[in-house]
């Protein structure tokens, strides 16, 4: 009975215990299915990830202070697009941009349409402190007279790419919690105070001014274009006025075409409404957030920059068209390995950057009869930042197909080494003659530890063949003995003759694994 | 182990093979893809690698024609428009990504061949657009301005 009694409880516990499995891996399925990454302390030092930051937005109810009514028939709901947030660290705050989309909906047309902004960009700032989170919606209007970024064309508007670093123009930060509203006045990207206080401000600091009443007109504008001409249908554009004026202030938007090579769509905008948006006048500003960072499509952007994270998901950028099906796999294994590391760090930079294209092919013999060969290497700039590179690595059959695996996946990290080493034009020109002594004095060690994890072989093994490649370099030349690994006990050595033997044997598949039909240890 | 706990198992695969996965895209400027139209179609062999710079400019002019939208191209260096073919690529290209009050779009190009016979040193090549900028182009204020283009193209091999 006891037996009975226990088999059948513990039945019920092991089918608990799977249920509670299967809920939970469902749950972080849902979560891990949103396309944007969630940062966490432990990626960004972030206070807050952008997750909880979104949960407080709706929690709070948020959305509710982010919609506009025209005339009674026309709404506009300003959606955040939390995919495409960004960070700036600022001292002791965290500033999170997330853009916003404006959704309209009319009487006459209840389906929600994304409309297009002209002269605004508008961003949901979250500023983040270890006290306190404080939600703000910031808009930013254009001076078209002034700014540079009255010419920038309308995609920029729509990918909420625009650069920020000269703008000129109006910011509106109004806390959704209190709804206080402060103005501020950009002039080539510095912040300034109205001109009648004659006094200027730098960005980092400001003065505890009391800022001069004003006031915000936001215009709408509806096109009568064909249907076939749906998506620019409607505009906003936004204009500073000091008073509350009449709708001669609203700016229209500028002209445009449109032709999808049969159907041309000339604008034709008609006046759909404003509204005046009121600063309190009363309020003593607070230093503004920083102005909005560069997105991943502004050639002003700089990954590297300190304080600036980019949302760095980009398609895959590695093309493998080799024919022969050993040497395709083994650039397979190359390139899609669960190895950590410098090259796989490498690896992956160069496969996830959406600049960056690089393709291996194999061809009988290279012109100059080597392994591996990187050549038809070509940038394109825009105002001398890259925007693209492209490169072809070319391997050698005839060499290849009669080595170990081991020995050609070196010859593909060597060819990509090469291709690393020019991604940028800046860094083509500080690589250009030394990629052999670059690899020879800072690569030799990364190489050997990814092929001994890659396939298993002693590190001793892993470390000759990584020196075939540089054998024309003055550290080769140079050195008595070639140094292998090294830690704070030892340092390992090796005669240039013994290392050239074993990857001799690896060349001509006396060690390793062949190229085909591999048992991969 | 039971079947029931192995079932539990397959969502952690498939969460796991999601984000393996899972990548966003991120395509990039609409002007950008023009000037990967123009990069794409030029037979780049049949440049002479002699010559270590040409410039040209590219016209995407928009016209009216009784409703139609009539896209006309033009680039005005004989040396380049010779090996160019991608003329009906930029005529089908969806410009709706472009608004402008402007007659059309102005394109400026740089093509740098780096390694290149003639290629001299005195100078950094990667200077001559933004300082010769000025002197080759005229200035077309009829045109929206998209900008100067380089397409650098690197002869060398490396093994």
């Amino acid at each position: 009975m006891f037996k009975a009694y226990f088999s059948f409880y513990g039945r019920l516990y092991s089918k608990c215990y799977t249920i509670i499995l299967v809920i939970s891996f469902t749950i972080l399925v849902i979560i891990s299915c949103k396309k944007y990454q969630n940062y966490t302390s432990t990626d960004t030092g972030s206070l807050k990830n952008i997750h909880d930051l979104e949960k407080v937005f709706n929690d709070e109810n948020f959305q509710k202070s982010l919609i506009n009514n025209y005339m009674d028939s026309i709404h506009i709901v300003w959606k955040p697009n939390w995919e495409k947030f960004r960070i700036i660290n600022s001292n002791t705050t965290e500033y999170f941009y997330v853009p916003l989309n404006g959704l309209l909906t009319t009487n006459k047309h209840p389906k929600a349409k994304q409309i297009t902004t002209f002269n605004t960009e508008k961003y949901l700032i979250i500023s983040v402190t270890k006290k306190d989170t404080t939600f703000n919606l910031a808009t930013y209007s254009v001076n078209l007279e002034k700014s540079i970024i009255g010419d920038v064309i309308e995609s920029k508007y729509k990918d909420h790419s625009i650069p920020f670093n000269f703008f000129s123009g109006v910011v509106t930060i109004q806390n959704l919690k209190t709804g206080n509203s402060s103005f501020y006045t950009y002039v080539d990207g510095s912040l300034s105070v109205e001109q009648d206080s004659k006094k200027l401000l730098s960005t980092g600091k400001i003065s505890t001014t009391r800022e001069v009443c004003r006031y915000y007109l936001e215009c709408i504008w509806i096109n009568n274009f064909p249907t076939y001409c749906g998506n620019f249908s409607y505009g906003v554009t936004q204009t500073p006025v000091n008073n509350v004026n009449t709708v001669e202030e609203c700016y229209q938007p500028p002209g445009g075409y449109w032709s999808d090579g049969v159907n041309s769509c000339v604008p034709d905008w008609t006046f759909g409404g404003s509204q005046i948006i009121r600063g309190d006048c009363s309020y003593t500003p607070n230093e503004p957030p920083p102005l909005p960072p560069p997105s991943s499509s502004d050639p002003n952007n700089n990954p590297d920059d300190n304080g600036v994270i980019i949302n760095p998901t980009d398609p895959y950028k590695f093309e493998n068209l080799v024919v022969d099906t050993c040497l395709k796999n083994t650039v397979n294994e190359v390139l899609s390995n669960n190895i950590k590391g410098k090259i796989s760090e490498i690896i992956k930079k160069l496969d996830r950057n959406v600049n960056i294209t690089i393709t291996f092919y194999d061809v009988e013999n290279t012109v100059d009869n080597r392994p591996g060969a990187t050549g038809n290497t070509h940038w394109l700039m825009q105002a001398g930042v890259v925007k693209s590179f492209t490169t072809d690595i070319t391997l050698s059959k005839s060499h290849l197909l009669e080595s170990s695996k081991e020995y050609a996946a070196a010859v593909i990290m060597h060819e990509i080494l090469h291709a690393y080493f020019r991604q940028s034009t800046a860094q083509k020109e500080k690589f250009d003659g030394l990629d052999h002594e670059t690899m020879a004095e800072n690569y030799i060690t990364p190489m050997a530890e990814f092929l001994s994890e890659l396939y298993g072989i002693k590190l001793y093994d892993a470390y000759a063949i990584a020196w075939e490649g540089v054998q024309d370099t003055k550290a080769y030349k140079e050195a008595d003995q070639l140094q292998l690994w090294s830690d704070k006990e030892s340092v390992a050595h090796t005669s240039k003759s013994d290392a050239s033997f074993v990857s001799t044997q690896y060349l001509t598949k006396i060690k390793g694994l062949p190229l085909c039909n591999p048992q991969l240890k | 182990m039971q079947s029931t706990t192995k079932i539990a198992f397959i969502p952690l695969f498939f969460f796991l093979s999601i984000n393996v996965f899972a990548q966003e895209n991120s395509l990039p400027s609409s002007e950008q893809k023009i000037a990967q139209i123009i990069e794409a179609n030029i037979d780049w062999k049949k440049l002479k690698d002699s010559t270590a710079i040409y410039t040209f400019c590219l016209k995407i002019d928009f016209k009216n024609k009784k409703g139609k939208m009539d896209i006309v191209t033009k680039i005005n260096n004989p040396e380049v428009s010779s090996i160019f073919k991608g003329d009906d690529q930029l005529k089908k290209y969806n410009y709706s990504g472009f608004i402008t009050s402007k007659k059309g779009l102005l394109f400026r190009f740089y093509i740098i061949i780096t390694d290149s016979k003639s290629e001299k040193q005195s100078v950094n090549i990667y200077e001559i657009p933004e300082a010769t900028k000025y002197l080759l182009f005229k200035n077309e204020n009829n045109y929206q301005d998209m900008g100067i283009w380089t397409f650098q193209r690197d002869n060398k091999v490396y093994h």
